[in-house]
């Protein structure tokens, strides 16, 4: 049935329009990050040549990999990560809201197959997406840049995909305790800020998911360090498990 | 049904269930929707076709965003006979539907006559006069009142009688004095209102007695309570 519901999911983000979101950005920036990367220094050299800016003397070091993996990154970390939200931060309370989901469960479908439909498929689709992307940009960074570290760029990549599960299952939480999409958002940035303004405790860095991306930032333009990031990704991944575990206490419980 | 309702779902099947105001996909079609639902719940998707047959749907190629109200209450009600229950449990089905809607939605409750179990909710008593076997009536969750419809009107049959002849004040005397006769309530030119005792003997006896005098007999109405009246009485 889990299967089944995941593919009703995957109608829906075709038939909204959600999926060429999606792809737009993912493709755009694993295209773009690389090609920015390359091209910022004679951006900014051109600029410089310019009239008002005459006289200042800019002095970039040649872009290599590291710059296209670090500006990749980035990007996964704001506009891509915010996108994702807003996809799917109505996949669980708008169907609450609207009552579409009494209909399937008024029809057998049991709650808890409901919810982690919802939670499998948008990690099954931001797993396929992200990884998609890092190929895109592997290629297209080694073709601007003639180098790149695959075991540095790759494994980065696999500590946003720890990353990408926390956010996920913090959003079917913030989605199964709200009532409407923009509750939602409103949850789930509100433990985001909460995770992130609790960096500024560096003994807890090691058990905040949010430390992962300065790993990943670190792990591309230094090194990989796996034996740093243990912590971090096993906290990580028990917080996700906890997040849908208690998702689906409540939601067992739930007046819909 | 037969199934232990704390052990397993499997009596869902038996069961559907249209909710009050009944949203759905709107992104879908009335048959993606419904092929999409079977997929999921494992029913055979030749059972889409059947039902839409039976909502009238079957031609209608729109996105249910598109739907009016009337059209989204017949998917509901599609969606609820997709696993072929055996007890359709609906919720106010007609509310805020225009007549055309609501007679769409009674005519398809009445084809179910016979087949199915259909257990309603309605503020419309005019749609519980047409299309109900039992009624209920709850307050505040009590269960005032649950019984056939001919029954409930019996029990509250107020047992008056209105009689149009051409010159009833002829028979008024002799219809004051039968047994089944408990008082003449209005008396005129006209017509006679009568209350009785025995509806049937005064159903056999009032014509004989018309028919006997050598009078028309123009107008025989038993007054029955309407269910609106019963209503108010029972909630009282």
């Amino acid at each position: 049935m889990i299967l089944k519901l995941m593919k009703k999911e995957w109608k829906e983000l075709i038939k909204t329009g959600k999926l060429y979101a999606l792809l737009f950005v993912f493709l755009f920036f694993s295209i773009g990050s690389p090609v920015i990367a390359k091209f910022t220094p004679d951006i900014i050299k051109s600029l410089a040549s310019s009239s008002e800016m005459q006289g200042f003397i800019i002095q970039l070091p040649p872009p290599t990999w590291k710059d296209a993996f670090l500006q990749f990154f980035k990007n996964l970390n704001q506009i891509i990560f915010i996108v994702v939200v807003i996809v799917f931060m109505g996949s669980i309370s708008e169907e609450k809201n609207k009552g579409t989901v009494s209909i399937l469960l008024s029809l057998g479908v049991e709650r808890k197959k409901w919810l982690l439909s919802k939670f499998f498929f948008q990690v099954f689709s931001t797993f396929i997406l992200i990884i998609s992307s890092y190929l895109i940009c592997a290629y297209y960074t080694y073709f601007l840049f003639k180098e790149i570290s695959i075991y540095n760029s790759l494994s980065a990549t696999l500590l946003y995909l720890v990353y990408n599960l926390f956010i996920l299952s913090l959003l079917t939480f913030s989605g199964t305790i709200a009532k409407n999409p923009l509750q939602t958002a409103g949850i789930f940035f509100v433990v985001f800020i909460i995770f992130n303004l609790l960096l500024i405790f560096p003994n807890l860095s090691s058990y905040n998911p949010m430390n992962l991306s300065s790993l990943e930032n670190l792990w591309i333009s230094k090194e990989v360090l796996w034996g740093d990031a243990f912590k971090n990704i096993f906290s990580t991944l028990f917080y996700s498990f906890v997040l849908v575990l208690v998702s689906i206490i409540l939601f067992e419980k739930q007046e819909l | 049904m037969g199934e232990d309702i704390t052990k397993s779902r499997k009596y869902l099947r038996w069961i559907g269930y249209l909710p009050d105001v009944p949203n759905f996909y709107n992104y879908f079609t009335a048959k993606e929707y419904l092929v999409t639902l079977c997929e999921i719940i494992g029913v055979d998707k030749k059972r889409v076709d059947e039902v839409l047959e039976m909502v009238d749907l079957k031609n209608e190629k729109k996105r249910i965003g598109t739907f009016s109200r009337g059209m989204k209450q017949r998917l509901g009600v599609a969606q609820a006979l997709l696993p072929n229950p055996k007890l359709l449990i609906l919720d106010e089905p007609t509310s805020s539907l225009d007549p055309q809607g609501r007679k769409e939605i009674l005519d398809l409750i009445v084809s179910f006559r016979g087949e199915k179990t259909v257990f309603f909710s309605t503020h419309i008593l005019a749609d519980v006069e047409r299309v109900c076997d039992r009624v209920g009536i709850l307050k505040d969750g009590r269960l005032l009142l649950n019984d056939t419809l001919g029954n409930i009107k019996k029990k509250f049959s107020r047992r008056i009688i209105r009689l149009e002849v051409d010159n009833p004040l002829r028979i008024v005397e002799q219809i004051r004095r039968e047994d089944f006769v408990e008082e003449v309530l209005e008396e005129n030119q006209n017509s006679l209102i009568l209350k009785v005792r025995d509806l049937e003997m005064a159903q056999r006896r009032i014509p004989e007695i018309i028919v006997k005098e050598g009078l028309s007999l123009m107008h025989f109405e038993v007054l029955e309570p309407t269910l609106e009246d019963i209503f108010f009485e029972v909630i009282s």
